[in-house]
């Protein structure tokens, strides 16, 4: 590890720690933002956003697997916030376009001044259809996780035969969205596009688009593997910490050794997944053959890891955790809802069992 | 002879005149065992007037004189049809134990105003620092001439916040072994000193409560049973609470409800219905549930012939809140990204505007939230494990 990949790891943890208590971000989300502002201020001006963004762009150029614990602090602290997915998703994606869109969109995602989105791995592809002589893009994009934050979306096209990768201001005129309040804090959109067609904001074609997209959803899979270990850790430490200090019939909960093996078990699940998620992003950065494989797994092996552990946390406060104003459920809603992003566990299962026998 | 299929034909026609859409709405929408009040309210009128409310009450007290057969047949048809559910506190848990150690004058003044919807009762048993351990309770209830003077404070009641009364717990005598020195009390929540705060559940709705004791005079007239003998009248409770649920008839309304879902569930060309893998998995529940519901009918076999259940009630209450929890997650499978929103408006069965996503994936992820609390209250998975251990296995 570099000093700087330290310095890095290091300042996030402290500044989340510090910054971002859990009554402060419910706070926030009560205030109907989608996002807090000072926060994302903070975010930005430290470099979060510029992490992964290449040298040549400011950027520092790190690897998945560099960023590894910063992004399970994001899930540890719950932060709601989309950088991760504009800045290396969305940001990622715009990396591999042109000089000219990269030179339009990336200080905006660095300085955070756009917060892009991406749509969920099987959204259907907008079209470009002629419309009395003039062409025109349209189509939805359902369930967009934070897209009730977002400035620009990135949408794939379909046209001619060829897929595209695009990027939308959302402020622009034939962009509408729906926002809805989702359970784990954020705010989603379905947003509706039917506006004039300006080849400009063409970020990828053909095959360089087709290569973004297996670049994109395999990242999407291993951020949010990264999150779900954070958010393991978290339900882990909550009740590790809450039945030392809970007493029932004369004793601390953690006493009871029905208890102390089911904490275990919880450690133990947490680590396998860390250890998987780790070795996928290493293998993504290292362009590994293997490495769409491993992130599937480490995909699925969080989403049921996290789930269950989440679950046993639950279980093991009783009563208090069942309320929306102690942390320890909300990791239970947030790995619930990223079970199916990018796209569903089973899917991802699906596609596990043809990588292997193929 | 009783004719079932009569039976059962003349409820369906009582429910397909009585449940008006919005009380339908209000069944379907229902995501954890209590549905919207309003509806739950009007419901019970409508079963009241029909002499209907109470399927597991004697007839003297207002039942309708049903045998175990019958009731069950009720219950069923009721979730088929998407009937909201009743607050369950006064007519399935209080109403026994009046029954039972109540006097002339508690039957007579409380049981009706239970069937007809005029009280609304609640449950004070756990106190923030007494949950599985319900015997550490500390709110406490002074004798000052005819009255008691009760301080303290329960939590976790469920729908303090629309009842007018509540039952409670609470120690009128520190000097003994705890379990020797719990009465049991009935409060009018309108008493002054009385606090009751609502506490926002994970789903963002509030069903629970505390609720504070603050020097409420309660006269002695309102102790169910004998003073200090409040432990045995709450024992006998919870085993209604735990026993007397039928929690079959849940599992088969969630069985049907994602056989419906997998049909509208894209799965690459096809639906869900045609994924070898999910059917699979949705098969081994409704093994269980199979299981379930021949555990059940043993249960009800024995309390026919007039035997006790015993190890069989705890057993059901595990198994029948673990195999929820499991259909849960199966519903939440199907559902994918459209459990995100969270729509509490549209979850208002009055409510008339859009939601944004489609019926079927409106319930999935509240519900989902509320059930983990299925395995905590009414006595945790865990202590009815341990009663298992130690009552069954002798260990
Ligand atoms: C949605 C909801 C509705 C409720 N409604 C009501 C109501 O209307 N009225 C009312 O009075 N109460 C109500 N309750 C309270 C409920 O009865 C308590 O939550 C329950 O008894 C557990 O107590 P607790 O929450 O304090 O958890 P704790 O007792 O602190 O238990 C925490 C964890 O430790 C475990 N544990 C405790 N002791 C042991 C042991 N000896 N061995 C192994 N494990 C152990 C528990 O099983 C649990 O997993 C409700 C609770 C919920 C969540």
């Amino acid at each position: 590890m570099t000093d700087e990949q330290k310095m890095l790891q290091d300042s996030a943890e402290r500044y989340l720690r510090e910054n971002y208590e859990f009554a402060n971000r419910q706070n926030a989300v009560d205030s109907g933002n989608a996002i807090d502002d000072e926060r994302w201020r903070a975010f930005t001006d430290m470099g979060w956003a510029a992490m992964t963004a290449p040298e040549d762009a400011d950027g520092f150029g790190f690897g998945l697997a560099d960023i590894a614990p910063v992004i399970e602090s994001f899930g540890y602290y719950l932060v709601r916030e989309p950088l991760l997915e504009s800045a290396v998703l969305a940001g990622g994606v715009i990396a591999a376009g042109s000089e000219t869109t990269k030179a339009q969109y990336l200080p905006g995602i660095i300085d955070g001044s756009i917060i892009a989105t991406i749509p969920q791995r099987d959204t259907v592809p907008l079209t470009i259809q002629a419309v009395d002589g003039a062409d025109r893009l349209q189509g939805d994009l359902q369930f967009v996780p934070s897209g009730g934050a977002a400035s620009h979306v990135l949408a794939p096209i379909e046209h001619d035969n060829q897929n595209h990768w695009t990027i939308i201001d959302l402020s622009l005129s034939g962009t509408s969205r729906v926002v809805y309040q989702s359970h784990d804090g954020r705010q989603g959109a379905h947003i509706t596009i039917d506006m004039p067609f300006d080849s400009g904001c063409i970020l990828l074609s053909g095959a360089d688009a087709d290569a973004a997209t297996e670049a994109l959803y395999t990242r999407a899979m291993l951020i949010a593997a990264a999150e779900g270990v954070g958010a393991m850790q978290g339900a882990l430490d909550s009740t590790v910490e809450y039945t030392q200090q809970r007493e029932q019939f004369g004793q601390p909960l953690s006493s009871f050794q029905a208890l102390q093996h089911r904490m275990a078990d919880m450690l133990i699940q947490t680590e396998l997944a860390r250890s998987l998620v780790l070795a996928a992003c290493q293998a993504w950065d290292t362009q590994a053959n293997n490495a769409s494989t491993l992130a599937l797994a480490a995909k699925a092996k969080v989403d049921l890891a996290a789930r269950s552990v989440t679950q046993e946390a639950i279980q093991m406060h009783g009563g208090i955790a069942t309320t929306n104003e102690y942390k320890v459920g909300h990791y239970f809603k947030r790995v619930a809802l990223l079970e199916s992003w990018p796209q569903h566990r089973d899917a991802l299962i699906a596609e596990f069992i043809q990588r292997r026998e193929a | 002879m009783i004719d079932y299929e009569n039976f059962r034909e003349s409820v369906k026609s009582f429910l397909a005149e009585a449940l008006t859409p919005e009380l339908r709405r209000a069944g379907k929408l229902t995501t954890s065992v209590f549905s919207d009040f309003k509806a739950a309210l009007a419901w019970q009128k409508k079963l009241h007037a029909q002499g209907w409310i109470a399927p597991d009450w004697p007839t003297e007290f207002g039942g309708p004189g049903w045998d175990i057969q019958q009731r069950y047949i009720f219950q069923e048809e009721c979730k088929r049809a998407n009937a909201p559910s009743v607050v369950m506190m006064g007519i399935q848990m209080l109403g026994p134990m009046l029954m039972h150690y109540g006097t002339e004058e508690q039957k007579q003044h409380y049981l009706p105003r239970m069937l007809s919807g005029e009280d609304i009762w609640c449950q004070g048993y756990s106190e923030p620092g007494a949950g599985s351990d319900l015997a550490s309770l500390k709110a406490s209830a002074i004798r000052d001439g005819d009255d008691y003077i009760v301080n303290g404070t329960k939590i976790w009641t469920s729908m303090a916040h629309h009842a007018n009364q509540i039952f409670c717990l609470v120690r009128t005598d520190k000097d003994v072994k705890p379990q020797a020195g719990i009465s049991f009390l009935l409060i009018d929540l309108a008493t002054p000193g009385i606090t009751i705060t609502p506490i926002v559940s994970l789903d963002g709705q509030v069903e629970q409560c505390q609720v504070f004791f603050d020097a409420v005079r309660v006269p002695c007239a309102n102790l169910l049973g004998a003073e200090n003998d409040g432990w045995s009248v709450a024992k006998s409770l919870l085993e209604f609470e735990r026993g007397g649920h039928n929690f079959t008839i849940d599992v088969k309304k969630q069985l049907r409800k994602i056989h419906d879902q997998t049909k509208l569930t894209p799965w690459g060309e096809k639906t869900r219905a045609d994924d070898p893998v999910f059917r699979h998995r949705l098969a081994e529940a409704e093994i269980d549930a199979i299981a379930l519901e021949q555990t059940e009918l043993r249960i009800k076999g024995t309390v026919e012939a007039g035997g006790n259940p015993g190890a069989l009630s705890s057993l059901v209450k595990i198994v029948g809140t673990e195999l929820g929890q499991r259909l849960n997650e199966l519903s939440m499978d199907l559902v994918g990204p459209a459990a995100g929103p969270q729509c509490l408006d549209s979850l208002d069965p009055y409510y008339e505007g859009n939601a944004p996503v489609p019926d079927h994936a409106l319930t999935a992820m509240a519900e989902y939230i509320n059930n983990r609390a299925a395995t905590i209250y009414g006595g945790t998975a865990e202590i009815q494990r341990t009663i298992i251990a130690k009552k069954v296995l002798g260990l």
